[in-house]
């Protein structure tokens, strides 16, 4: 297990590594020079070379990279162009209401979607099953800015039931709590249709099984075969697809943190990238980046936990 | 030997013969039409797409012809069914318009990330020693949403249609070539290849001509799935202001639009949305109904 995990751990190295040499690159392709925005427009050519040299952009492009890379293993990322805020400290900001966006959305679409998909496959092909696999299918097709201006518009906005803009505060507060409600419904809610699907898949390859078999033959309750017997062994690639989407749902919180104007890394990536923040736009996407390989370590390390024979 | 051949259409079958042939199997086609969901989801593409290749002739105005007195009308409006967005632009137009824009992005990017993907996925097969370095490549952009790189891609280009295509083709790539890869295994272990190989075929003739078509079934069934979420992945970059710029009709960046006048005129906003979750719903649809009729295996 401790093996495996060491494993996994060495071989994100490389992939780390990869992506901070094309966050790196990526400045390098940008069209516009560094040293000219921020000399200004009527500086002139003396203070531009000084610019540069005080940035370092006269040397060689690999001692340009290994001057960015002990900076950034020191926790320095630059500074924004446009308000000259440190992006580390604009991050530490945005993390978290990040994570705690994606927590209150998976809280809740998880197990919503595991009990549909389990119902879907015990009354498999009768009408309650069709309901379910039409609703997950359609959940899969709807874009989540269409289901968050929807829910903006009549909950927010017709019915004034809850607050549809920004942060109010931590999830534990009331305020902050309410505040969450909305994104989190509308990104959760993208989300219940593909573990609805894996689940109700993973749920009726277990129920022809030989096990559940027996477990109805001495005489268990139905609700037990399903619950103990089925749902739990279903549950292992279950548990490893719904990690691998859990990266992609992080691709979704981007689009969720614009439409309701939450204060995350996704919305502060994409207003860097629309007002051509170069640095700030580079710290958000090595971090977004950073994040998708934590999950998938996370998950790979879980899955051998879970399941022994996948350690080999 | 051509004796035989000349020999052959002339000589009467036997009646035995022709009672024991077992009834002709319903091509493709036929068996998706018999589903009901698949025969309304075929029905609903076509209309799609016929919609998108028609727009210049089915609109009733130019899609960047304003009147600014008939700003955020609402649909049912004399000569406005669908209303009119903020600028006063008919939106059956832009709503067309913007199908044929949102369909093209998703269509060049299947085409651009299907192609490399393939190509990937047969070198990988064919090539053992490739193989390993090839699909952990594979597996470590498999690891990163198109979302990610639609935003890596916009800080480079600056926010465009070429930045959304590539990030889409990118994100298409790894899921192509694992597709190929194992549909391109299965048939290379059958003994023809191996034949193929003996008679002293290229690689490349072994694999147009032989490994190829015999994939060409599972790369569709991929390929109409991928559309629908290229699509909605497309639609959503463009919703963050990173693909089509405006006055481009398209249908993610007039939802964004409309975004802005959400309280006074829904319409603007809601009616690109609808017409976005339809056509990937479709393509959805359509692609399960295929996978079922045509790949059997790959069910889910």
């Amino acid at each position: 297990m401790g093996r495996h995990a060491v494993q996994r751990l060495l071989m994100a190295i490389p992939v780390l590594f990869g992506v901070v040499l094309v966050g790196f690159l990526l400045m390098q392709v940008v069209p516009s020079d560094p040293a000219l925005v921020r000399a200004g427009p009527s500086a002139t050519p003396d203070v531009i070379a000084a610019i540069r040299r005080d940035m370092g952009l006269d040397r060689p492009l690999y001692e340009q990279f290994a001057i960015y890379f002990w900076q950034l293993l020191q926790g320095n990322l630059g500074v924004s162009i446009i308000n000259n805020v440190p992006v580390v400290q604009e991050l530490a900001n945005t993390v978290g209401p990040t994570l705690e966006l994606m927590f209150a959305s998976l809280i809740w679409s998880i197990p919503t979607g595991i009990a549909l998909g389990t119902i879907g496959a015990y009354w498999r092909g009768r009408v309650v099953d069709r309901l379910i696999t039409g609703f997950a299918v359609a959940g899969g097709s709807i874009p989540v800015f269409f289901l968050g201006l929807l829910l903006i518009w009549y909950v927010g906005f017709q019915l004034q039931l809850l607050p549809f803009t920004g942060r109010a505060g931590p999830i534990w507060t009331a305020e902050g709590f309410q505040a969450i409600l909305l994104p989190a419904i509308a990104l959760g809610g993208t989300f219940i249709g593909p573990v609805a699907r894996m689940t109700r898949t993973a749920v009726l390859d277990v129920l022809g099984v030989e096990h559940v078999r027996t477990a109805r033959a001495k005489g268990l309750g139905e609700f037990q075969v399903v619950t103990r017997h089925a749902l739990r062994n279903a549950l292992i690639p279950v548990v490893t697809l719904i990690g691998l989407q859990i990266g992609f749902l992080l691709g979704g919180a981007v689009v969720t943190e614009t439409v309701f104007s939450w204060p995350g890394v996704g919305r502060l990536a994409v207003g860097a990238i629309l007002s051509a923040d170069f640095p700030m736009a580079q710290g958000t996407i090595i971090v977004l980046s950073l994040g998708f390989i934590i999950i998938n370590l996370v998950v790979d390390v879980l899955y051998a936990a879970l399941d022994p024979r996948m350690r080999s | 030997m051509s004796a035989t051949t000349t020999a052959a259409p002339n000589a009467t079958p036997l009646p035995v013969e022709a009672e024991a042939a077992p009834p002709k199997r319903p091509g493709t086609l036929g068996r998706l039409v018999r589903e009901p969901v698949a025969a309304v989801a075929l029905a609903f593409a076509v209309l799609v797409i016929g919609a998108a290749l028609l727009a210049p002739v089915l609109s009733p105005t130019d899609p960047y012809d304003n009147d600014l007195a008939q700003a955020m009308a609402a649909p049912g409006t004399p000569g406005l069914l669908l209303g009119a967005d903020a600028q006063g632009r008919n939106m059956i137009t832009r709503t067309l318009f913007g199908l044929r824009m949102t369909l093209t992005m998703g269509l060049a990017a299947v085409l651009l990330g299907g192609g490399i993907g393939a190509a990937v996925g047969f070198a990988a097969a064919f090539y053992r020693r490739v193989d390993g370095l090839l699909m952990r490549l594979m597996d470590v952009m498999l690891s990163f949403p198109a979302i990610l790189f639609g935003l890596a891609l916009a800080a480079i280009f600056g926010p465009g249609i070429l930045a959304v295509v590539l990030a889409l083709s990118v994100a298409t790539v790894p899921l192509m070539a694992r597709i190929v890869r194992g549909a391109a295994l299965a048939v290379m272990s059958l003994d023809y290849i191996e034949a193929a190989r003996a008679t002293g075929m290229s690689d490349a003739r072994i694999i147009l001509r032989h490994v190829a078509p015999n994939c060409l079934s599972s790369i569709f069934v991929f390929t109409t799935l991928r559309f629908g979420q290229v699509i909605l992945l497309g639609s959503a970059l463009s919703f963050l202001g990173l693909g089509a710029q405006p006055p481009t009709a398209e249908l993610g960046a007039m939802a964004a639009d409309g975004r802005n006048f959400l309280f006074f005129a829904p319409h603007i906003a809601i009616i690109p949305s609808v017409a976005i979750f339809v056509t990937v719903l479709v393509f959805n649809l359509l692609g399960d109904a295929l996978r079922d009729a045509l790949d059997p295996k790959l069910r889910v």
